[in-house]
């Protein structure tokens, strides 16, 4: 906070001189340093982490009041409050790459793809030649016991610790597969049946009911539920507590020192932006023509998951987070920083996180008529293709900037996840 | 679309053409030059990657453009997927098992480099990573458990059995006054439903390898391979070198192998969909079934739902999954090397005389196309993709097309110098039983003998310059 009040009072005092003409003195904003950015960046990932743990209570108090008296209206309130718990975590996503603390935990409350069919009933008529599908019934919820990955496991009772500790030990899998914002989304919405044709998962509240139980095991169902929104709430505690003035995270960032810090920075935008977004998440789905082959399939609330992924790109780069109650912390920027350098390159990032940002406002658009990110990739569809391949574009194109940017900081030593243009090829000799 | 070469920008000209005769004159072991060869340092050539830690194994060929280096990304992406079980949501995902050793390319192949192996208190259980392949001389395969042992199931599913791996410690000497202990492994199939294998069915144990450079390698010209090979020993240098020549699905015939263990795949395309089919359960166009290994006679295993979809062409991995998966494997660059100082550099010579070089064969050059990508450079992968005998010790008795039980192919050994910032651990060999470049050379047996003794022969310090070369690469 304290870094809000100086720029302010340095802006404030910019326009004093502006309006007196004087002219004997350094302009204020020159004052921005490598060690202001990276303190401003860890600024914003308190804001931004606190936000997502606010909004997750707000979720859980949701989600228990449904669970109180399961109705369609109490169950559509859970996951309107899901939605608006996505807005700001997707936007710490920056945050992953660079910071290895951040990755190695974002796996408990993100992983993708989810084993649906282990958490909980799935549509019997899909994908199966048979009309009794034994995997129907393969699930913890509908099982006591049951053996996952040839290991037994005892889910007589559905608890934090049974998701977090049992089950993300087997097999090996390195992120959770029961667990998360995605299991949540699953157990509001339920499988999204629709393909790329329009329409979300449509899970009936009577799931709920333990009068009037549907698709059975209710009980559990419950218990799963909130056994998750729990789990989620711990979760993001910890990665609060990491981003603290002594967090582990933060810590390990300052450790860094300047140069390090501004190459994370900079390795988080430039990651998510180039392999993750664009390529992983955005063009090889467009590429498969594939429904799911992305985050938030089952509430087809993928567009406002990769809009949030970019806004959080461009809140990094300019030093500024508006929080869910509106206040904005403002700080310190690398845009400060790029501008005391090269004003025209600092202008050409901006130019280029605002395009980023038009073309995912239009993707945004297009879902909320209905054209969510599944119906914009799928074939045949060559209008809805092209929306989306415009966001890989702007996304490949403002990488290119940050690139430059790299280089104009003269941290050559950074490397852009799934980039390799930057090498010096004689670096390593 | 290839940059210039930082040898010329370097003006290092003279030593391009320094290089190109060493390769042509090093079998008569007359290389007598001392300096360290720029070129060396480039196992890819101009396309090498750079040194980029625990990521080193997951870089693209050196200066292809953003396009395409996402495409790259996005098979890495398909490459790290995690395959979930049929039926789910994720009509692109699932298709796992019924039967698996992983659920992912990458689990196996960690960072794209080998598979780690926990070696606490001499046991391994049900290794990620390692597996047991099967064979029958009568059947093809087991009749009952097909081409591999699985020791993982779909939910409340048996799985074909646990594996266990026990190591006894033996010493053997090295130089004078000093041994080296070799970690023997044992391994152990328990099957929890008392069907046991067929008597006559073949095991062999085999570790996921580094998979660096693997388009190179498929770039190499057949005849190029086959002019070092020497089936009858007619040179009567003790080596052999024989090729593998192995059924390909693509051209529907024989087809020179050159990836795996025993060279038992010829193409990268039908190396990887055969790997997603048998280790990780998903079918595609050449190995069409959704329940991967499964045989007739496990009728649990096929009575469990598949994930073929209309959406992935009747198949579990469409064609365009299994393109951009081989797009991520072809395009995988190779690190550059570590700087060699002068003891570096006897020890290159030595390997050179100790006729490690007669099989780790150094360089080849290549004027090919990966993908869209033309490639006109001198690789350094140190292999000639010919089997050798390497001897009792080794041999697991496993017959793999033309590879009898005691074959192995030469491994290709660049890369070994970012090994162990990849992976942590070299765990070399076939089933990375060997933790250092030592315990790998004293393994070395039959056409290897010899070589292996003229090196317990060296003084420790020749030794060790010769590990160093090896660790360079």
């Amino acid at each position: 906070m304290e870094h809000t009040k100086l720029v302010s009072a340095a802006i404030i005092s910019g326009a004093l001189l502006t309006a007196c003409t004087t002219v004997d003195e350094a302009p204020a904003q020159k004052t921005a340093t490598a060690t202001d950015v990276v303190s401003q960046y860890v600024s914003i990932a308190q804001a931004n982490y606190g936000d997502s743990l606010n909004t997750a209570k707000t979720l859980d108090t949701a989600i228990k009041a449904f669970l109180d008296a399961p109705s369609e209206e109490s169950l559509a309130a859970a996951k309107s409050a899901w939605i608006e718990a996505r807005v700001p975590y997707q936007q710490t996503e920056a945050y992953r790459f660079g910071n290895a603390y951040v990755d190695d935990w974002e796996g408990k409350v993100n992983a993708w793809p989810l084993d649906e069919g282990l958490i909980d009933y799935v549509d019997a008529s899909y994908g199966t030649e048979s009309d009794e599908n034994p995997y129907y019934a393969a699930n913890i919820i509908a099982n006591p016991k049951l053996s996952v990955g040839g290991v037994e496991v005892d889910a007589s009772s559905i608890t934090p610790a049974l998701l977090s500790e049992q089950l993300q030990e087997i097999d090996e899998v390195e992120s959770n597969v029961a667990t998360g914002y995605h299991a949540i989304e699953f157990l509001l919405w339920g499988q999204d049946l629709n393909g790329t044709n329009q329409g979300a998962g449509a899970r009936p509240a009577t799931d709920f009911s333990l009068e009037n139980c549907t698709n059975g095991n209710c009980d559990r169902r419950r218990e799963y539920l909130q056994a998750a929104s729990t789990l989620l709430i711990s979760d993001l505690e910890d990665i609060v507590a990491a981003w603290a003035a002594d967090g582990e995270a933060t810590k390990q960032l300052l450790a860094k020192g300047d140069n390090g810090g501004l190459s994370t920075v900079l390795t988080g935008m430039g990651s998510l932006s180039y392999g993750e977004l664009a390529g992983e998440r955005i063009k090889l789905g467009l590429m498969l023509h594939d429904p799911e082959e992305e985050h938030d399939c089952f509430a087809d609330n993928t567009h406002a998951s990769h809009f949030n992924d970019a806004l959080g790109i461009r809140n990094i780069y300019l030093g500024s987070y508006t929080k869910v109650s509106g206040e904005v912390v403002d700080g310190a920027s690398l845009s400060d920083l790029v501008a005391a350098k090269d004003a025209e390159l600092d202008q050409e990032m901006r130019n280029k996180l605002d395009v980023t940002m038009s073309a995912m406002q239009v993707m945004v658009d297009e879902a909320n008529k209905g054209n969510t990110f599944d119906v914009l990739i799928g074939e045949g569809n060559a209008e809805g293709n092209k929306v989306i391949q415009d966001v890989v574009d702007a996304l490949v194109d403002q990488t290119k900037t940050i690139e430059k940017i790299v280089v104009a900081l003269n941290l050559e030593e950074i490397e852009v996840e799934g980039s390799d243009s930057l090498d010096n090829p004689s670096a390593v000799l | 679309m290839i940059t210039s070469k930082p040898i010329t920008i370097l003006g290092f000209g003279s030593l391009l053409v320094a290089s190109l005769f060493y390769v042509s004159t090093f079998t008569s072991s007359e290389h007598t030059s001392k300096s360290d060869d720029y070129n060396h340092h480039l196992p890819a050539g101009s396309l090498s990657a750079s040194n980029k830690g625990a990521d080193t194994f997951l870089q693209p060929f050196k200066g292809i453009g953003l396009e395409e280096g996402l495409n790259y990304r996005v098979g890495q992406a398909l490459f790290e997927k995690l395959w979930v079980f049929a039926p789910s949501s994720t009509q692109a995902s699932d298709g796992l098992g019924p039967l698996y050793n992983a659920r992912s390319c990458a689990q196996c192949h960690v960072k794209n480099g080998r598979a780690k192996l926990d070696f606490s208190e001499n046991l391994v259980f049900n290794p990620v990573g390692l597996v047991i392949r099967l064979n029958n001389p009568e059947f093809g395969q087991d009749p009952f458990y097909g081409k591999q042992i699985q020791p993982f199931a779909y939910p409340n599913g048996q799985a074909e059995a646990n594996l266990e791996i026990h190591y006894s410690t033996k010493m053997v000497p090295v130089a004078s006054n000093t041994s080296v202990s070799l970690f023997e492994p044992r391994y152990t199939l328990l099957f929890p439903n008392n069907h046991s294998l067929h008597p006559s069915t073949q095991q062999s144990p085999r570790i996921a390898g580094a998979l660096i450079g693997l388009g190179l390698i498929e770039s190499i010209d057949d005849e190029d391979i086959l002019k070092w090979a020497d089936p009858n020993d007619t040179n009567n240098d003790g080596i052999s070198g024989r090729p593998n020549y192995v059924p390909s699905r693509d051209t529907n015939s024989s087809e020179l192998g050159r990836f795996g263990w025993k060279s038992g795949q010829a193409t990268l395309a039908q190396q990887n969909a055969n790997a997603l089919h048998t280790d990780i359960g998903v079918g595609s166009k050449w190995f069409p079934s959704g329940y991967g290994d499964c045989t007739e006679q496990q009728t649990d295993c096929l009575a469990q739902a598949h994930g073929n979809t209309e959406q992935q062409d009747g198949y579990e991995a469409s064609d365009k999954v299994i393109q951009s998966i081989l797009y991520f494997t072809s395009m995988t660059s190779v690190p550059k090397r570590v700087h060699l100082d002068d003891k570096g550099i006897e020890g290159q010579q030595l390997f050179s005389d100790i006729g490690c070089a007669d099989c780790h064969r150094p360089s080849y050059t290549l004027d090919s196309k990966i993908q869209a990508l033309p490639v006109n450079e001198t690789i350094w992968p140190y292999s000639d993709f010919l089997l050798h005998d390497m001897g009792e010790e080794l041999a697991d008795g496993f017959i793999e097309h033309q590879a009898n039980g005691s074959e192995w192919r030469t491994p290709p050994l660049w890369g070994l110098a970012h090994q162990k910032q990849v992976n942590q651990q070299l765990r070399l060999l076939h089933d990375g039983r060997a933790g250092t470049v030592a315990e790998a050379i004293l393994w070395h047996g039959g056409e290897a003998r010899k070589s292996k003794t003229q090196f317990v022969n060296l003084s420790q310090s020749d030794q060790n310059h010769l590990i160093q070369f090896v660790e360079s690469l």
